[in-house]
């Protein structure tokens, strides 16, 4: 199971922020001020730290961190992972 | 051993701004993003009238005043282009004969984008030693923007027009060596121009240069016994400035390495590498180079440059 703080690490982790508390799950990228480019490396780190390989169809559905871990979840639960 | 010995370049006078209010309203971007994040503040445009051979004939005229080669000593032409004037006949043979090019000089073109100039040298090391041959013309020459769509957001403040022209021949400033070639043919259509529209899922092509580019390049130094430090100057071909920080950040190679030349003209394809590796045939310190181009295809060739003969005044 993939939580919002394992999210928020990764996040840290790739330099887009100072800390996990700056970050806001459920606003989007954009308004945590995390651009399109940035957006593009954070989901790169996500699926090399998950072990997972998001398809087309699931990042146009990717908005914010909690719609990661929904899709997330939603593999889990398929099998998928 | 037939290497680098001189190279020149045409990038056509017209600009066009990237920092116009309008546009960035239109593509909803901001001036902070486009020059710290696409890392292109204006690019070349071609005149209407000039096509992939009309550039080519450019930078290779400026070759051959610069190295002062008579035309009769060419034995190959070469043109990477994925633009060409037309189908028939290739674009080589239009730049042949609008040069005067002796009749026993071969011609073909290379249809590879961004890796093209990697590939180029190659087969044109190989091509010249293979048939005992002396001296060849290695061209890019690729207008993108007769196919970029101003619109599209993906492409249209990327892409920038320029040409060049490398002679390789047996008295080398530079050799080119340790080739290393690839091709993700799975994810061709990450790039691709249909009904005369370039399209690019951008995050395909991100992914690539992100994770394989590096891998590559690890690869490469350590089948030639090289450490990343021993590198004087990594070019890479300029896709945009966060691919490149990207890679060298993945690849943990200091910026003052990492050669960047897309500010004034944009991403010019095939053209990236040579223009700066231009630059670097008379810096004096730069003794070993990586060149890696990488794109359409999608497809990345590398390889490692190695100079061979002191600083020449031209």
């Amino acid at each position: 199971m993939v939580t919002i703080d394992k999210l928020k690490e990764i996040v840290v982790a790739s330099g887009l922020k100072a800390d996990k508390s700056e970050i806001d799950a459920e606003k989007s990228f954009a308004e945590n001020g995390i651009d399109s480019l940035d957006t593009m490396t954070l989901l790169l780190n996500i699926e090399d730290a998950i072990g997972v390989k998001f398809s087309e169809e699931e990042v146009e559905k990717i908005k914010s961190l909690s719609s990661v871990v929904d899709i997330l979840n939603n593999l889990e639960s398929s099998g998928d992972k | 051993m037939r290497g680098i010995e001189q190279i020149a370049s045409y990038i056509p006078s017209g600009r066009i701004s990237n920092l116009i209010p309008e546009r960035l309203a239109f593509f909803g971007t901001d001036e902070d993003f486009v020059v710290n994040k696409i890392g292109v503040r204006q690019r070349s445009v071609r005149d209407e009238n000039e096509e992939a051979s009309t550039l080519a004939g450019k930078a290779l005229q400026k070759l051959l005043q610069k190295s002062g080669l008579d035309p009769e000593k060419i034995d190959a032409l070469v043109v990477v282009t994925q633009n060409p004037d037309t189908n028939i006949p290739h674009t080589a043979a239009i730049v042949h004969g609008e040069a005067g090019l002796p009749e026993r000089c071969a011609t073909f073109d290379v249809g590879l984008g961004c890796s093209g100039y990697v590939y180029g040298l190659s087969i044109m090391s190989a091509f010249l030693k293979e048939n005992g041959l002396s001296r060849g013309i290695l061209i890019t020459s690729d207008p993108y923007s007769k196919i970029v769509d101003p619109e599209d957001k993906n492409t249209a403040l990327l892409f920038g027009d320029a040409a060049t022209a490398t002679l390789i021949g047996p008295d080398p400033l530079f050799s080119a060596e340790s080739f290393s070639f690839g091709t993700i043919g799975k994810l061709h259509n990450a790039l691709n121009c249909k009904s005369g529209k370039l399209n690019m899922n951008g995050r395909e092509v991100f992914n690539f240069a992100a994770t394989k580019i590096p891998w590559a390049i690890e690869n490469l130094l350590e089948k030639a016994a090289l450490k990343k430090e021993d590198i004087d100057a990594y070019i890479f071909h300029q896709g945009s400035r966060y691919i490149l920080e990207t890679i060298a950040s993945r690849l943990r190679i200091s910026h003052d390495r990492l050669r960047m030349g897309l500010e004034n003209i944009g991403n010019t394809i095939s053209s990236s590498i040579p223009l700066l590796l231009e630059e670097e045939l008379d810096k004096s310190g730069t003794e070993k180079i990586v060149l890696c181009g990488f794109g359409v295809g999608l497809s990345y060739g590398s390889c490692i440059c190695k100079r061979k003969n002191n600083i020449k005044i031209w």
